[in-house]
């Protein structure tokens, strides 16, 4: 029997992420953050499956979290640890505040991070069990910042660094770190933007906004399934020689391919003008 | 008369900043956290200089130097331009540095930073005789190429290389640039200030890789390092020249910092400095 954590295991990613586990035969501690959560959870998955109860910004229960998969491991130590779990703060730079941002840095990157600690002596090798693996899942906005996202793909970028360094120390243990970088899933993430970008509407970037949640609207139900990023994380977790990257774009050439490669200032061209950010679509010229 | 805004002008980039752009005609805005460093640079640099107290952690007194920069720049002038260059460095291995020291690192560079450009960026925007500013960032090489026991370092400041990319395009609506300029390593105090704290990880796996990655850096990579004038120099043309550059690497040993460790695979790398510092699974086996 092999043991992994998933978090954010209520929906999404890492609800499919426990589901195709649990199939190919492992024991899956999969973390929720709130107690009903875990009821419905653990009644979807009777068997092999534990659900943990934590925030990724509440340390005690992270560290709590530990103590209750030690005692069900036993003997064995951990597979994996899977760094799912994430939101989005949308918004132009200028009017979000420093709160937000935090707030997204706090579960996107500095959560994720601290689990890779505290998870640390469990994912060491033990006895006849060879060390295990951590699996972060960061984003493709890592590498293609989009207007209106700053904070969520700066914070995905900030894990994806951190998973070289990781991966760098961690080397002499043995324990390999892969960084997965999705496009867009179908997933619930964006049925929370409007709410959070109402405050948005009497700047000089409402018209930039519109725009981004319509996108996002339209996007709501196009994307690559779930499942699909599930499998590519049991790739991860058991390739022999798993890459430290796995890129799934949604659109190989129209959503990575070409915005990855064309010259910075084209593509902020494009974005700018499919954004509303050219400055002909500044309404009010003078200066505050 | 050009006016320029820099954080962190006490010492280093920041202080080489002053001097240059003082020495090309303008009139610079410099922050510092200390009242006897503003005295100190006053003293130095006379009426072209004008001192800005404030810690970019503290968004009181960033509001408060706003407010003043504004009232001294008066009706009709704008700032050339914003260099965001203050900074700290955490170093250390990921283990054992705690969630505090990881959230004051990303304060100071990155939500520091952020708040800083939130506040100067109503002063950059064009005025009736002047064209808008530009904005540029003192990023590090550190964001492309991530070494052990500078991972928090390394992880704000490519956070930062992307909200310079967000910047950029969201500003567009303004007309204002944003440039981020990697440094490499620069020939300064900085190592050595901060060289101490190694001891605290004397108990540690890693206390052996540590001593000899900072006894390399002290030994070879500082004294080959860029001198702070260049650096200033180089971001005084990103201000200047009419189409800047929105991202480059500035070194001095370009094959060994930068063009060899950003062209190998990153595995190799790994091994790579694995052997280098020490840090195979063999090595740690026997301690």
């Amino acid at each position: 029997m092999k043991y992994i954590v998933v978090t954010g295991a209520s929906s999404g990613i890492g609800f499919e992420t426990v589901r195709y586990l649990l199939e190919k035969g492992y024991y899956v501690f999969g973390s929720v953050r709130t107690a009903a959560d875990a009821t419905k959870l653990a009644a979807r998955f009777p068997l092999n499956f534990t659900p943990l109860v934590f925030d990724l910004t509440d340390e005690p229960a992270m560290i709590a979290s530990v103590e209750q998969v030690t005692a069900i491991l036993g003997d064995h130590n951990l597979s994996g640890l899977v760094n799912n779990a994430g939101i989005v703060v949308p918004g132009p730079m200028l009017h979000l505040s420093k709160e937000k941002m935090r707030h997204q840095f706090e579960v996107n990157t500095f959560g994720p991070l601290v689990l890779c600690q505290l998870y640390f002596p469990l994912l060491r090798s033990k006895d006849v069990h060879p060390p295990g693996r951590i699996v972060n899942v960061s984003s493709l906005a890592a590498e293609i910042a989009l207007p209106f996202m700053g904070p969520y793909s700066a914070s995905k970028r900030a894990l994806s660094n951190l998973a070289h360094a990781l991966r760098r120390e961690y080397y002499p243990y043995g324990i390999q770190v892969i960084d997965i970088q999705p496009g867009r899933v179908k997933t619930g993430i964006v049925d929370t933007l409007a709410s959070n970008a109402a405050p948005f509407s009497d700047t000089d970037f409402e018209a930039g906004m519109t725009r981004y949640l319509d996108s996002a609207q339209y996007l709501r139900d196009r994307g690559l399934s779930p499942e699909a990023i599930a499998a590519t994380i049991y790739r991860a977790l058991n390739d022999a020689r798993p890459q430290l990257l796995y890129v799934k774009p949604y659109r190989y050439f129209s959503r990575w391919k070409i915005p990855a490669n064309l010259p910075a200032r084209m593509l902020d061209r494009i974005l700018a003008k499919r954004m509303r950010l050219l400055p002909e679509f500044l309404k009010n010229k003078n200066t505050p | 008369m050009r006016h320029i805004l820099i954080t962190g002008v006490s010492s280093g980039i920041g202080y080489a900043c002053v001097e240059y752009f003082i020495a090309q005609g303008c009139h610079v805005f410099g922050s510092v956290r200390k009242a006897e460093d503003a005295t100190r640079l006053s003293d130095i640099f006379g009426v072209n200089y004008t001192p800005l107290l404030f810690d970019v952690t503290d968004s009181v007194a960033i509001l408060q130097a706003a407010a003043k920069v504004k009232a001294e720049l008066g009706e009709g002038q704008n700032l050339f331009g914003l260099v965001v260059n203050a900074g700290i460095q955490i170093p250390g291995p990921i283990l054992y540095l705690t969630r505090e020291e990881m959230r004051y690192q990303f304060d100071v560079n990155v939500f520091g930073a952020l708040e800083v450009i939130q506040n100067f960026v109503p002063l950059l925007r064009e005025t009736a005789q002047n064209k808008p500013g530009r904005i540029v960032h003192v990023g590090s090489t550190s964001a492309a190429i991530t070494l052990p026991f500078t991972s928090f370092y390394s992880a704000a400041k490519s956070a930062m290389h992307s909200f310079c990319d967000t910047l950029r395009r969201e500003l567009m609506i303004y007309g204002i640039d944003v440039v981020d300029i990697y440094v490499g390593p620069v020939n300064n105090e900085l190592v050595v200030k901060v060289a101490p704290y190694k001891e605290r990880y004397k108990d540690t796996d890693y206390y052996p890789a540590i001593t000899m990655r900072l006894e390399g850096a002290l030994k070879k990579n500082i004294p080959k390092g860029l001198l702070s004038e260049a650096v200033a120099a180089a971001i005084y043309r990103s201000l200047t020249t009419p189409k800047p550059k929105h991202r480059f690497a500035l070194n001095k040993d370009w094959l060994n910092t930068w063009f060899i460790p950003t062209m190998l695979p990153h595995r190799l790398l790994d091994w790579v400095i694995a052997k280098k510092w020490k840090m195979r699974p063999e090595d740690f086996e026997k301690r």
